[in-house]
């Protein structure tokens, strides 16, 4: 028997102009002793100073399996096909897609085909974005939102051609689209060859790295203020707004440092994707990490709430303060008469309280707030859902849900990765996944003092948030939830 | 079904038919005998063509005949000609004999995939992506056809060698010598990656990406098309005995043999053929006999004769791949290649 070494293939994908022919000879030009080849279409850019380079023809053809997703590139197999009689001289091969290719047909090809899959690896999928001319296309065009969405790797180039507040606008953009994929900026498409070749972003035997809370639109709150607040009482007055429902959430934070937010941001993913706590006009909110689901049924109505114990804290509410002109005001601590918010702007004594009741009391502002994006802001609907969590899974009950969902969504989810706790097993269980093409299996041992959480994203179109992680939730081991 | 545990003892011990073996510096892609048999080509996929005197073992000629890789080689049914083309390019007509190159033509693709000579040696047609040439064999191009949807991954002579079919996504076409658009379009929207013609012109088969074999019988208009799956793998090697009564397919580690007899078989049980344990990378019948030899990613030649059943006849081990077979004009010799550059000539066992 041979050898199965597989050779790894990357694809290349990116619009005219973006720097693809640069970066590829950049790759084929650089000492790194490897025989490289390359596929490229026969009518894609010009100009790869390679003896290697094959045309292709983008044959994309539907497996006759009924699914409209399941798109093969044929002249591709049969390129690989010819290229498999010098595989102990090929040490690497990329696969160049023209600047309006979808990236699926490509990636799927290695899943599909048998003899492929023995000889080749998907290595990964990079992506090159022209910094500044990207914007002619993101809004409208489909392949350039696919090829950012299916991406292992971004190369934000020409990165000289534009400005600092501009590329920060176009890392927001693109990482809303696609919270995985790793972004690299580059000018010239100089990028060092370790952080796109051979990283094995397909691999289940490799190390899988998720962040299912990397990107600004995977928050499900669109505010957060931080509040200096007191050991009293606080009345939240509120308007109606475009929902029946306003959901809010509290973290108590150590201070008011960049690190103790971003941990709250972290822990409000949590707590928006918890069951929400129903309350009424005039009745009390829970403070202690609880999500409360506030009732709107009238125009003008008030809730209250004390917090557990006096300091910062980060609020999360689901949608912007103004939509519901949402005001916070203080109390004031009856002994000393004294207001104990620093930002309160008025203070109230003690005499004034009962006559005066809420009416007069001072809205308090936050030390400091952040907007949030709404994940369907942009009228591309590409984006990526993160989940994060710590229980057990029940594993029929996960591959009953994927099932459901490659069989359902598949069309729409263009890649999803996840690392997972399964109830009564000490291995992590991995799995990816291109539309429906999936594979998963057992990984290795969680690690002593390891926190045992699970980490899955889904990267597609028309994702619906709620839904993904209602479908989530009934993954949980019911074992788990009567031990809690 | 054949016992492995037999199997396994016949490939282990000396295989008394091997006449001659030497070591290539790479990946055997083609292998023809000449019409007298009195020449081997061997074809690497390196790029070197090689000739060798059949009865002497000496070496004829050896020629860098493609840069970046050779991709097929056809030898002439009746004179003494081959032409390769390559990665390169190119389309070289050799002549054997004298060991030089006739004629070489530039074709306008880098990668000239395929060559097939007509039956009676008057023409040869090559596909080149989309593109499909035939060339007389003087080398002087006399048809050219660059319609196909996609990369032609097929071509078959009709037996009289006036007419020839060409596979690629979408279907299959029918043309006729001298005459450059096709005279039949028979569609069938998937991707064919093989194609094989019945020598009786009855049929034609193609494997197809998800694994099953797609039949048009001909004259087109008069039969319905119908296909054969259940195969565990794609279906690669097609091949038909020369009197189109058996035709011969490979399913990952055994072969799976359709008895058609001028008539599709339909309701028929096919002959399985066991004994691999490997996937089957190589698959051919004798010119004039039901008699098979095949290879697998093994290293294992087995032989079979399917007009007597499923009886696995004997079986030999090389240490590679074995990439292609090749019987002599007159069935007397079997030249095996393998992925790692082994050449051998044995005797045929039947």
């Amino acid at each position: 028997m041979e050898n199965k070494t597989t050779i790894p293939v990357t694809v290349l994908t990116g619009f005219l102009g973006s720097g693809k022919t640069t970066l590829l000879n950049r790759i084929l030009s650089e000492n790194h002793g490897k025989k490289i080849a390359v596929i490229e279409n026969e009518f894609g850019e010009v100009g790869v100073d390679n003896e290697l380079v094959i045309g292709a023809d983008e044959e994309i053809f539907e497996m006759n399996n009924g699914c409209i997703c399941c798109t093969v590139r044929g002249d591709l197999i049969r390129i690989l096909d010819q290229l498999m009689k010098r595989k102990d001289k090929l040490d690497y091969i990329i696969v160049e897609t023209t600047g309006m290719a979808n990236p699926a047909p490509v990636a799927q090809t290695f899943w599909v085909d048998d003899d492929i899959k023995e000889t080749y690896s998907l290595d990964a999928i990079v992506t090159i974005v022209d910094a500044k001319h990207v914007w002619l296309h993101i809004d409208d065009s489909e392949e350039c939102k696919e090829q950012i969405a299916f991406a292992d790797v971004i190369l934000l180039n020409k990165t000289d051609l534009v400005t600092a507040e501009e590329l920060v606008i176009l890392e927001k953009r693109i990482r809303s689209m696609n919270a995985n994929a790793k972004i690299h900026k580059t000018k010239n498409a100089e990028i060092n060859l370790e952080n796109i070749l051979d990283i094995k972003a397909f691999d289940l035997d490799a190390k899988i790295e998720i962040n299912p809370s990397f990107s600004t639109e995977e928050y499900p709150y669109e505010w957060m203020g931080l509040y200096n607040l007191a050991d009293n009482e606080y009345q939240i007055e509120m308007t109606e707004g475009p929902d029946p429902s306003f959901d809010i959430g509290f973290i108590k934070l150590n201070d008011a440092s960049v690190t103790e937010i971003a941990k709250a941001k972290k822990q409000a993913i949590k707590l928006f994707s918890e069951h929400p706590k129903e309350v009424k006009a005039d009745k009390f909110i829970n403070t202690n990490h609880t999500l409360n689901r506030l009732l709107i049924d009238t125009n003008l109505q008030n809730f209250y709430f004390r917090p557990n114990k006096p300091g910062i804290y980060a609020v999360f509410t689901q949608h912007g303060p103004d939509e519901f002109n949402l005001k916070i005001k203080s109390e004031y601590k009856e002994n000393n008469k004294e207001l104990l918010n620093v930002n309160a702007h008025k203070v109230v004594l003690k005499e004034d309280l009962q006559n005066l009741k809420y009416e007069r009391l001072t809205q308090i502002s936050p030390i400091l707030f952040e907007e949030f994006e709404h994940s369907h802001e942009h009228d591309d609907l590409v984006s990526s859902v993160g989940i994060e969590d710590e229980n057990e899974l029940s594993i029929q009950k996960v591959n009953e849900w994927l099932s459901y969902l490659l069989q359902f969504k598949g069309t729409d989810i263009y890649r999803m990765k996840g690392i997972l706790n399964i109830a009564g097993n000490d291995e992590r269980f991995v799995f990816q996944g291109v539309h429906m093409l999936f594979d998963a299996k057992a990984d290795r041992l969680w690690k002593a003092g390891e926190k045992r959480r699970n980490q899955l994203i889904f990267i597609g179109k028309n994702l619906n948030r709620e839904e993904l992680l209602s479908g989530y939730k009934s993954c949980i081991s019911k074992k788990q939830l009567n031990t809690a | 079904m054949v016992n492995h545990l037999q199997i396994n003892k016949i490939a282990e011990s000396k295989n008394e038919y091997e006449l001659w073996r030497t070591q290539l510096n790479d990946y055997v892609i083609g292998i023809g005998w000449s019409y007298t048999n009195e020449y081997i080509l061997v074809a690497s996929s390196c790029g070197i063509l090689t000739c060798y005197n059949s009865s002497y073992h000496l070496k004829i000629f050896e020629a860098k005949a493609h840069q970046n890789g050779l991709m097929c080689l056809a030898v002439s049914p009746t004179e003494n000609k081959a032409v390769t083309t390559g990665q390169d390019g190119f389309i070289k007509l050799w002549d054997i004999k004298s060991a030089s190159l006739i004629k070489e033509i530039k074709s306008d693709s880098l990668w000239v995939e395929q060559v097939v000579w007509s039956p009676d040696g008057n023409y040869f047609a090559v596909s080149s992506g989309n593109t499909l040439t035939v060339f007389n064999n003087d080398g002087k191009n006399i048809q050219e056809f660059d319609g196909h949807e996609s990369t032609v991954s097929g071509i078959e002579w009709n037996s009289s060698s006036k007419a020839f079919a060409t596979a690629c996504y979408g279907g299959v076409r029918l043309f006729e010598i001298e005459q450059d658009e096709p005279i039949e379009f028979l569609e069938w929207k998937n991707s064919m990656h093989s194609l094989s013609w019945s020598p009786d012109g009855k049929f034609i088969g193609c494997g197809t990406q998800d694994s099953r074999v797609h039949f048009f019988p001909l004259p087109y208009n008069i039969g319905s098309d119908f296909e054969m799956n259940g195969y565990k793998g794609k279906v690669k090697l097609l091949d038909w005995t020369f009197d189109s009564i058996f035709f011969l397919t490979n399913c990952w580690d055994e072969l799976i043999v359709w008895k058609f007899a001028g008539v599709a078989p339909q309701g028929q049980m096919p002959q399985t053929l066991g004994g691999h344990l490997g996937k089957i990378t190589q698959a051919k019948f004798q010119n004039k006999s039901s008699f098979l030899a095949s290879g697998d990613d093994m290293g294992f030649v087995h032989f079979y004769d399917v007009a007597i059943g499923e009886n696995l006849i004997t079986g030999v081990k090389l240490k590679n791949t074995i990439s292609k077979l090749c019987w002599s004009n007159d069935d007397k010799q079997l030249a095996i290649g393998t992925s790692h550059g082994e050449f051998v000539i044995m005797e045929s066992p039947a």
